[in-house]
């Protein structure tokens, strides 16, 4: 339950009328875990000569008490339109789960593949000199094993801390969650940017042919599929809680 | 009764296809790397099937509410499926087995492990029978 009023301005002084809207709310949460929250608004209009009384002006601690504020509200809220909202059913969860699963094999499959490729490109018979100009190096596994790191570091996360409700639990630790999630994205964005890095430097502006270019890109795609793996599964795994929480991009 | 016996005669059967598809697939071209796929497929249940008792309680009904645990279970899962179709693809990609015996042991594992879920699916359903 929270109110707020708005107080006539200054420049208002020909029509001094107070206006003082109470929003309630209340949130039901279903079999699917939704939160809707139910709000009816009376508004109630003031005559100037009534001293407005303190019930309802914002003050600080009723705003404090104030449960779990409707989606408009969301202080957290940086865009005009909200994220999306999945609905998959009750199964979404278990989708994403699988989907993540899938996408992550996808990813580490795609450069395998591209490894597995380059070790068995030999030259061709009775021409021992034209061998292949490159091959996979370690070189190719580095942003690979830089997006692992980072995808462990993000899903080793206790998801509740970085949420970061003030007034539940620690707040040094949810400083140091954060930091930590600010880690492995950080190593995942490097890994895509070392991908990119190595695809050009290494494949494009030797100028091979596109036969070997195929390494770059299997190296550029296990990155990004590793990306979408892991935002998937952060989904996944939040939309099924009681908070209704969205990436708030 | 006799529905399920004809059931099970017929999950055998298909079973036993899938893998004659991937010896077949194996046996034919002298090159035993697709026996990988049988493996992986056998395989694909069974983190489900173990994690699922884990997280869950007999309280907490609901189906989605699942701990971390089945989370994990599903991951893992789904990382075997993806894997047992794309090995034989990068094998046959990097030119190690035929392209037939890639095609042919695609279609044996997934007769395999469609044959696993439709079991297990059975039983589940006749257990709630019964219950």
């Amino acid at each position: 339950m929270f109110s707020f009023s708005k107080f006539p301005q200054q420049n208002w002084v020909r029509t001094p009328v107070e206006i003082a809207v109470r929003v309630e709310t209340q949130v039901q949460n279903d079999a699917e875990g939704y939160s809707h929250g139910v709000s009816s608004s009376p508004s109630t209009l003031h005559l100037p000569q009534l001293s407005p009384s303190p019930a309802n002006r914002p003050s600080p601690s009723r705003i404090s008490h104030m449960s779990l504020p409707r989606a408009n509200y969301d202080p957290r809220r940086v865009c005009l339109n909200p994220f999306p909202e999945f609905t998959l059913g009750k199964h979404r969860r278990t989708v994403g789960v699988y989907l993540a699963g899938a996408l992550f094999a996808l990813a580490n499959w795609t450069f395998i593949d591209a490894a597995i490729l380059s070790a068995h490109a030999k030259a061709p018979w009775g021409d021992p000199d034209n061998d292949p100009p490159v091959h996979v190096s370690f070189v190719d596994w580095i942003p690979g094993i830089c997006s692992l790191l980072g995808y462990l570091v993000i899903n080793l996360i206790d998801k509740d801390r970085v949420r970061g409700e003030d007034g539940f639990g620690d707040s040094r630790a949810v400083w140091r969650a954060r930091l930590i999630l600010f880690i492995g994205f950080a190593l995942m964005a490097g890994g895509l940017a070392g991908s990119v890095t190595v695809l050009v430097l290494k494949y494009i502006l030797k100028g091979h042919p596109e036969q070997f270019a195929y390494y770059g890109y299997a190296n550029v795609s296990q990155s990004v599929a590793l990306m979408l793996s892991a935002v998937v599964l952060w989904i996944a795994q939040n939309t099924s809680s009681e908070y209704e929480y969205n990436l708030t991009l | 009764m006799p529905a399920g016996l004809r059931t099970v005669i017929l999950l055998s059967f298909v079973l036993a296809v899938g893998f004659l598809l991937i010896i077949l697939s194996c046996a034919l071209w002298q090159n035993w790397l697709p026996l990988l796929v049988a493996l992986t497929f056998v395989l694909a249940p069974l983190p489900n099937a173990l994690f699922s008792h884990c997280g869950s309680d007999d309280l907490a009904t609901s189906y989605d509410n699942a701990g971390p645990a089945v989370d994990l279970g599903r991951f893992i899962t789904s990382i075997f499926v993806v894997t047992g179709f794309a090995l034989p693809i990068v094998l046959a990609h990097s030119e190690v087995i035929d392209p037939k015996a890639c095609a042919m042991s695609i279609v044996g594992g997934g007769l395999v492990y469609a044959t696993i879920m439709a079991y297990s699916a059975a039983f589940s359903q006749e257990d709630s029978d019964y219950d």
